[in-house]
C-alpha cells in the first residue's frame, strides 16, 4: 500500500462554541477519487478549508507528501500542488476570463513570468472548454462556465490533489453530466480529487473511496457500495427507522 | 507593445518637458507658467503614489497626509535643526515614509478582519495621531511651525524656480513609471486579484501579505518623496496645514475622477482638477471654487463610476478634438482671460461631453462612423 | 483634585454631544450602508442657522429647534432619495456626501464669512449659566446637550426594539430582499432613517451653536472624534454610541486636564486603532460566532 498523499490527523477545529471538526482522520492516496459527504452542517466545507489553509485549526494536523502542511498560509499550500475550488464561483471581476486563469498560472505552481503565465493559462481554458470566452469579460459567463472556470484556475496551478466544493450545486441535469465528465477528464489526467457533493448519484458514481462526517466527526469510510449500506450513514441522513429496514 | 516603447516613451515625454525652462529663456513667457506646471507635477505625482495603492490593491486610504506629513517634516527639521541639504532631505523623507508604512502595514494586514472602510478609518486616525505627536514634539515642531529659508540650488540647475520645475518633473515621471511599470507586470496582476477577492487570490498562489506590504512601501515612499520636495515648495510648514485633510481628500477625488483601474487614470484626474482649481481661486470667487469641485465629484461618482480614463479610451478622437476646439474658440474670442482658465474650461467642456450617456452618444455619431475610435464601446461595465 | 473632577464632569457632557452625532450616522452607516460625511456640515449647518434666527430675530436658542430638526429631517429624506434612486454602493456614499461636503461648507463660507460667528450674551444668556452641583459647574448648555442626549438615545432604542417601525428597520439592515417579501418598504424605510438621523444631527447643531464659536471649517474637527465614538461604539449600536460617546468625551478631557489639549486627539486616536485592531465591531458588541 503506497503512503498516502494527504493524511489528515485528528482534526478539530471549533469556531467560539461550535464544533465543526471534532478529531477527523482521513487519508487520501494517490489517483483515489475521494467522495466527502455528509449531511448539512457535518463539516464537509470546514474540512476542506483546513486543508486548504484557509482555516487554522484548533487540533490535528495535516500533512501532504510527507510535510506538514497544517499552518502554512493558502498560497504556500496552493504552490505545493493542492488547489481547491469554491461552492459559488468567485471570479475575479473586473478582469477577463484569460487573466482570471493568469492569475492562478502565474502564481500557483513555481513562479511564472507573464508570458508563460499566458500560456499555460490558454492551455487550461481549452482544457475546459472555455477558450473561446477568453477575452471576455467574466460577466459574461452563465453559472456552469463560472464553476469551469473555477476548474480552469486550480488546474492552471497544476495540482497534485484538487478540492471541489459542490461542483455541482445550482446545475440542471446536462450541466451536472457534463460536469462529471470533465472531472474524469481531470483524473485521467492525473490528478488525485476530494469531491464535496451533496448528489449522491454523482458521488458515488465518481468516488473509488467514500468519507461520510456527520456533526463533524467521521462515521464512515470506505468503498461506496458498502458506506452507503452502513445504518450509521443512513442514520444520520434519514433517521433511525430508515436504518432499521 | 514592444517592451521598449514604454520606458521610450517616458523618457521621451521627460525630456520634452526638460525643455520648458530652456524654452522659457527663449521664449520669455511668464515664471507662473513653471510654478504652475511644477504644482501640477506634485499632485500627479501624489495622486498617482495614492492609486498605487488603493486603486490597484483595493486598500483604500485616507491617510495620504500622514506619509506627506513625514516626508515634509524629514526634510524640514533635517534643513532646519541639523543642516542636511536638501539633496539628502529629499529621498530620506520618502525613505522613512516607507519605513513608517511598513511598520503601520505589518501590523494590519495581519489581521484578516479588516475589511475595507475599517482600513481607511484606520489611515486616518494614523494621520490625526502622528499630527498630534509633530504638534507635541519640540524637536519637530512643537506647535510654533519650521521656517525653512530659502533653498539654495547648485548652479548647473539654475534658478530656484527652475530647481523645483525639473526636480518635480523627475519625480513626477519616476512615480508614474513605476505605476505603469506594476500595472504590466506580474505584482500588479497580483494586486488586482487581491482587489477583485483577497481569500480567494492567497488561495490560488498570490503572497498577500508580501504584495501587500511592498505596494504600501511604495506607495508611501513616493507620498513621502515628493511631500518632501513641496516642503521647499511651502517654506512656512505648520501642523495644522500639511496634516490637514486637503491633500489627501484632493489625492482621492483626482483618482476616482481620473479612474483607479489604470495608472493614466491619477495622471488625467490631477491634470484636471489641479487645473479647475487653480482657474476658479484665481477668479477670487473662493467658494465657487469649492462647489464645482464638490458637484463634479458627485457628479463623477454617480455617473462616470470607472473615472474618465474608461469613458476617454473609447471616445479619445472625438474628444481630443472637442479639446482642441474648444481651447481654440477660447482663445480667438478672449473668454477666459488666461491659457490656462481657458484650458480649464475646455477641459470642463471635454468632460461634459464624455458625460454624455452611451445611448445618446451614439445617436449623435451614427452619421460620422468614420470618426469612431476603433475600440469596441462597452465591453466593460458588466 | 477639583480640576480632575471638573474635567471629568465637561467631558462628559460633551460626550453628550458627540453621542449625538454619532447616534444618527451610526445608524445609517450601520442599518443602511451609507457613509454620511455630510452628517458634519448638516449639524454645522443647523448651527449657522441657529445662529442667525436668534442674532436676526432675537429668538432663543433653543425655540430654533422647531425649526431646524423639521427642515433637516426633510433634507435628509432627500438626501437618501438620491441614494436610492441612484443604487448608490456603500463607498460610492462616502465619495457623493463628501462633495456635498465640501458643497456646504462652501456654502457655509460665502453666506457667513470665515469669521468667528457666536451667538450674542443677551439672546443666549444660557452660555454663561450653570447648574452647580457642589463644587462643580454644570454649564447649561452642555448640561442640556447631555441630557438630550441621553433622551434621544433611550428614545431611538426604544423606538428600534418595540415599533414595528424600528423592526421593519433592523429587518433591512440584516436582510433587504428578505425584508421587502414581508412587505416592509425600503424605499420609505431607509429616507424615514436618514431624515432622522440629519435631525438629530440639527439639534446637535443647535447646541453646538450655544456653546462654541462658529467657523466654516469647524466641521472638519469634528469628523474624526465622531467617526472615532461610531466605531468604538459598534456600528448600529445605539447605547454602544451613548456609551462610547461619553467615554471619548470624558477621556479627552482628562488628557486636556493632565497632559495638554494637543495630546487629547493623540489619545483618542490610538484608542480608535487599537479598537480597529482587536475589537472592529466596537468595544460595547458582543463578536457573533462563526
Amino acid at each position: 500500500m503506497p503512503e498516502p498523499t494527504l493524511t489528515c490527523t485528528h482534526i478539530s477545529k471549533h469556531f467560539g462554541g461550535v464544533r465543526a471538526l471534532n478529531g477527523v482522520n482521513a487519508t487520501v492516496s494517490q489517483g483515489e477519487i475521494l467522495g466527502l459527504v455528509g449531511p448539512n452542517g457535518s463539516g464537509k466545507s470546514t474540512l476542506i478549508n483546513v486543508i486548504s489553509g484557509q482555516h487554522a485549526v484548533t487540533d490535528g494536523q495535516v500533512t501532504f507528501k510527507g510535510r506538514d502542511i497544517t499552518h502554512d498560509a493558502p498560497h504556500t499550500v496552493t504552490q505545493l500542488g493542492i488547489a481547491r475550488t469554491y461552492q459559488i464561483p468567485r471570479p475575479f471581476t473586473s478582469m477577463t476570463v484569460l487573466r482570471n486563469v493568469m492569475v492562478s498560472s502565474t502564481f500557483g505552481h513555481s513562479n511564472r513570468g507573464l508570458e508563460q503565465a499566458r500560456h499555460d493559462a490558454y492551455e487550461a481554458l481549452e482544457f475546459t472548454g472555455l477558450a473561446h470566452y477568453a477575452d471576455k469579460p467574466v460577466g459574461k459567463l452563465n453559472l456552469h462556465q463560472r464553476k469551469f472556470l473555477e476548474l480552469a484556475r486550480a488546474l492552471s496551478t497544476k495540482p497534485e490533489l484538487l478540492l471541489l466544493d459542490e461542483v455541482m450545486a445550482g446545475l440542471n441535469p446536462t450541466e451536472v453530466d457534463e460536469s462529471i465528465k470533465m472531472i474524469r477528464k481531470i483524473h485521467n489526467s492525473g490528478v488525485t480529487l476530494i469531491i464535496v457533493e451533496h448528489l449522491m448519484r454523482v458521488v458515488t458514481s465518481l468516488s473509488t473511496r467514500m468519507l461520510v462526517l456527520n456533526y463533524g466527526q467521521v462515521i464512515a469510510d470506505g468503498e461506496p457500495a458498502q458506506v452507503m449500506n452502513d445504518p450509521n450513514v443512513v442514520t444520520a441522513y434519514l433517521g433511525k427507522d430508515y436504518a432499521r429496514q | 507593445m514592444k517592451k521598449w516603447y514604454g520606458p521610450l516613451g517616458f523618457l521621451g515625454v521627460g525630456l520634452l518637458l526638460a525643455l520648458v525652462p530652456w524654452l522659457k529663456t527663449v521664449f520669455g513667457f511668464p515664471t507662473f507658467y513653471l510654478i504652475f506646471l511644477y504644482f501640477t507635477f506634485f499632485w500627479i505625482a501624489q495622486a498617482s503614489s495614492w492609486n498605487m495603492l488603493s486603486g490597484y490593491s483595493g486598500y483604500f486610504s485616507f491617510g495620504q497626509g500622514a506619509f506627506f506629513g513625514i516626508g515634509v517634516y524629514t526634510i524640514a527639521t533635517l534643513i532646519d535643526k541639523y543642516n542636511v541639504s536638501f539633496l539628502i532631505g529629499l529621498p530620506l523623507g520618502g525613505i522613512l515614509a516607507a519605513l513608517v508604512g511598513l511598520g503601520i502595514g505589518f501590523v494590519v494586514f495581519r489581521l484578516r478582519l479588516l475589511k475595507g472602510e475599517l482600513f481607511a478609518l484606520l489611515t486616518l486616525a494614523v494621520d490625526f495621531v502622528l499630527a498630534a505627536v509633530v504638534r507635541n514634539s519640540n524637536a519637530i515642531d512643537g506647535g510654533f511651525g519650521v521656517r525653512l529659508g530659502s533653498v539654495k540650488p547648485p548652479a548647473f540647475l539654475g534658478d530656484f524656480t527652475t530647481m523645483m520645475y525639473l526636480l518635480g518633473l523627475v519625480i513626477a515621471l519616476l512615480t508614474v513609471f513605476v505605476s505603469y511599470s506594476i500595472y504590466h507586470s506580474r505584482f500588479g496582476l497580483g494586486l488586482f486579484a487581491i482587489r477583485d477577492d483577497e481569500a480567494v487570490a492567497e488561495g490560488l498562489g498570490v503572497p498577500t501579505f508580501r504584495f501587500k506590504m511592498t505596494i504600501f512601501a511604495l506607495s508611501c515612499f513616493f507620498i513621502g518623496l515628493s511631500g518632501a520636495l513641496q516642503a521647499l515648495q511651502i517654506g512656512y510648514i505648520t501642523v495644522e496645514g500639511i496634516f490637514s485633510l486637503r491633500v489627501p481628500l484632493f489625492v482621492i477625488m483626482m483618482s476616482i475622477l481620473g479612474g483607479r483601474q489604470h495608472w493614466l487614470g491619477p495622471v488625467i484626474g490631477a491634470v484636471i482638477i489641479f487645473t479647475l482649481t487653480d482657474t476658479f481661486s484665481k477668479a477670487s470667487i473662493e467658494y465657487l471654487n469649492q462647489i464645482i469641485i464638490g458637484s463634479f465629484l458627485i457628479i463623477m461618482t454617480l455617473f462616470l463610476r470607472d473615472g474618465i480614463y474608461e469613458r476617454l479610451k473609447q471616445r479619445l478622437w472625438l474628444s481630443l478634438a472637442v479639446l482642441f476646439i474648444a481651447t481654440v474658440v477660447l482663445m480667438i474670442t478672449g473668454l477666459g482671460e488666461r491659457l490656462i482658465s481657458q484650458l480649464a474650461y475646455a477641459m470642463l467642456i471635454t468632460v461634459a461631453f464624455l458625460l454624455i450617456p452611451d445611448h445618446l452618444y451614439h445617436k449623435l455619431i451614427s452619421p460620422f462612423q468614420f470618426l469612431h475610435s476603433d475600440e469596441p464601446v462597452g465591453v466593460s461595465d458588466a | 483634585m477639583l480640576l480632575i473632577g471638573q474635567a471629568l464632569i465637561s467631558g462628559l457632557l460633551l460626550g453628550g454631544l458627540y453621542a449625538i452625532l454619532a447616534i444618527g450616522l451610526s445608524l445609517t452607516w450601520g442599518m443602511l450602508k451609507v457613509i454620511n460625511l455630510a452628517h458634519f456640515t448638516f449639524a454645522f449647518l443647523a448651527a449657522y442657522i441657529t445662529y442667525q434666527l436668534s442674532t436676526s430675530f432675537g429668538i432663543d436658542p433653543y425655540l430654533t429647534l422647531f425649526v431646524t430638526v423639521p427642515l433637516f429631517f426633510v433634507m435628509g429624506l432627500g438626501l437618501q432619495w438620491c441614494f436610492n434612486r441612484f443604487d448608490v454602493s456603500e463607498f460610492n456614499s462616502l465619495l457623493v456626501s463628501f462633495g456635498l461636503f465640501i458643497i456646504l461648507q462652501a456654502v457655509m463660507s460665502a453666506l457667513w464669512t470665515a469669521d468667528y460667528r457666536r451667538i450674542d450674551y443677551e439672546i443666549n444668556p444660557y452660555a454663561q449659566a450653570s447648574f452647580w452641583v457642589g463644587p462643580f459647574a454644570l454649564p447649561i448648555p452642555q448640561f442640556s446637550s447631555f441630557i438630550a442626549a441621553i433622551v434621544l438615545a433611550g428614545l431611538t432604542i426604544y423606538v428600534l426594539n418595540s415599533t414595528y417601525a424600528g423592526k421593519a428597520l433592523r429587518a433591512i439592515s440584516q436582510d433587504p430582499g428578505m425584508a421587502a417579501a414581508f412587505g416592509v418598504d425600503y424605499k420609505k424605510m431607509s429616507m424615514l432613517l436618514m431624515g432622522v438621523s440629519t435631525a438629530y444631527a440639527a439639534v446637535a447643531g443647535v447646541f453646538i451653536a450655544m456653546i462654541f464659536a462658529l467657523f466654516p471649517e469647524a466641521g472638519v474637527e469634528w469628523i474624526g472624534v465622531v467617526f472615532a465614538v461610531v466605531i468604538l461604539g459598534g456600528l448600529a449600536n445605539v447605547p454602544g454610541a451613548l456609551g462610547a460617546g461619553l467615554l471619548i468625551g470624558l477621556v479627552q478631557a482628562l488628557t486636556t486636564a493632565i497632559a495638554n489639549p494637543g495630546m487629547a486627539p493623540l489619545v483618542t486616536f490610538s484608542l480608535l486603532i487599537a479598537a480597529l485592531l482587536f475589537k472592529p465591531e466596537g468595544l460595547f458588541t458582543r463578536r457573533s460566532t462563526l
